[in-house]
């Protein structure tokens, strides 16, 4: 018999250093102990595992562990640090080395995971500043509208009117698609709210929400982005026109919102 | 992360020390801010933030022992065990762990993670934590006797396989053999 690769020896043994073995199956276990010698180093060896994985396991857990709130005495200790440590947002020349670039380098020695690319990188950068200069986020919502024909009446902006004389609904258009995939995309953990009309729209702009939450508007027939909200006991509200294209007026965007969150 | 460190620090010191369960979690917080750039993948914070506040418990269990018998020295808890009345203070203390730095153990941590996945990890916690029996895991999970003991062999052995990988993890586990 291969005693490290026994089921039956293994079972037996597992419940006789759990204390949950009944008499048959002690002495089962006690005659394999006598008749194999490599069993008994096998048992003690399992011993000293399940040790190891009575430690182990609390620390595995921990990881996900979720209750427990930062305490509030302690804040300021440790965003003193973070700004020893990591700089403040403004000061470039202070986070220069912990950026991206510089864990590219250490991605690139030998034996690092290639499969990280730039990309994640960055956000991996993104998440653990704010995260470590704040203790959490506001939470984003971002809000489109569906249709385009039915929204500006007459003196609309050019743009609107353009759009207007669309017959397809906009929300079936490859346009509207791509706007949503482009909001999505630069704020991964968004929820999107799609309105029909903008009577829908303004009143849940104008809803007063919880303290933590910005709102990104897509005004797509007005030629603008809204972003407003309230984080940290400041409030936001700030139009960006749609001058070139959405997606770079969506980087103009997150990169506000980034400085402002961080700040 | 703030409750990955606590739950570590609670696991540690909440028996013999319950008192600086939150400062210890606050202390490897702050230790834990330099060390954020040694990050590769965002994956890797917790497991690392869980080996911070690990070893900071472990010294500050060990400064309490070693305060304990007036001598202001830190000692081994190898050394402790057996010798005095607080043998049983040093048993629920002592980890075969206790000997990795924060690098190794979080490298565990993360292999582990890796490894279990849900159904299996909460098979292991039933076993290991709970004290549950092979029948009564099987009846609350809906699983046969047989498969509660083949997923505990296979968690057994992924313990195995990460020890093998690590030298030192090896020579931790041949001590306790001893």
């Amino acid at each position: 018999m291969n005693i490290m690769n026994d089921q039956r020896f293994f079972d037996l043994a597992m419940k006789a250093i759990a204390g949950h073995a009944m008499d048959a199956e002690r002495a089962e276990l006690d005659e394999l102990l006598a008749r194999e010698p490599k069993s008994k180093t096998e048992f003690v060896r399992l011993q000293a595992e399940v040790r190891f994985m009575r430690e182990l396991l609390p620390l595995v857990n921990a990881t996900e562990a979720t209750t427990g709130e930062f305490p509030a005495y302690a804040r300021e200790r440790l965003q003193t640090k973070v700004r020893q440590t990591l700089g403040r947002p403004e000061k470039a020349d202070q986070l220069k080395q912990f950026q991206p670039k510089n864990v590219l380098q250490w991605e690139q020695m030998p034996g690092s995971p290639k499969y990280h690319g730039k990309k994640n990188r960055r956000s991996i950068w993104s998440r653990l500043t704010r995260f470590f200069r704040g203790t959490s986020l506001p939470e984003i919502q971002v809000g489109i509208l569906e249709r385009s024909d039915i929204i500006r009446g007459p003196g609309s902006p050019p743009m609107a009117r353009a759009k207007s004389r669309h017959e397809e609904p906009f929300s079936q258009t490859s346009m509207h698609r791509d706007a949503t995939n482009l909001l999505k995309q630069t704020w991964r953990n968004a929820s999107v709210h799609s309105f029909a009309n903008t009577k829908e729209l303004t009143d849940w702009e104008s809803e007063s929400g919880k303290a933590a939450t910005v709102k990104i508007i897509y005004d797509q027939p007005a030629g603008e982005v809204r972003v407003l909200g309230e984080w940290n006991g400041n409030t936001l509200n700030k139009t960006f026109p749609i001058d070139r294209d959405l997606s770079t007026t969506l980087k103009l965007i997150k990169n506000y919102l980034d400085h402002f969150i961080a700040a | 992360m703030w409750p990955t460190l606590l739950a570590v620090t609670q696991h540690k010191l909440s028996q013999i020390l319950p008192q600086d369960v939150e400062d210890v979690a606050i202390e490897a917080f702050e230790e834990l801010v330099p060390k954020v750039h040694k990050v590769k993948v965002v994956e890797e914070l917790k497991p690392l933030a869980a080996s911070i506040a690990h070893n900071r418990a472990v010294s500050v269990l060990r400064a309490h022992f070693a305060a304990k018998r007036g001598a202001g020295q830190t000692q081994s808890f190898e050394s402790l065990k057996g010798t005095t009345e607080d043998s049983s203070e040093t048993a629920v203390a002592e980890s075969p762990l206790d000997g990795l730095d924060q690098a190794e153990l979080s490298g565990l941590i993360s292999h582990l993670l890796t490894y279990f996945h849900p159904e299996q990890r909460a098979i292991l916690n039933d076993f290991f934590f709970d004290g549950l029996r092979h029948d009564q895991i099987a009846s609350k999970h809906g699983l046969a006797i047989g498969t509660v003991g083949v997923y505990l062999k296979r968690g057994l052995e992924a313990v195995r396989r990460a020890v093998a990988r690590q030298p030192k993890l090896l020579k931790e586990l041949e001590a306790f053999l001893r």
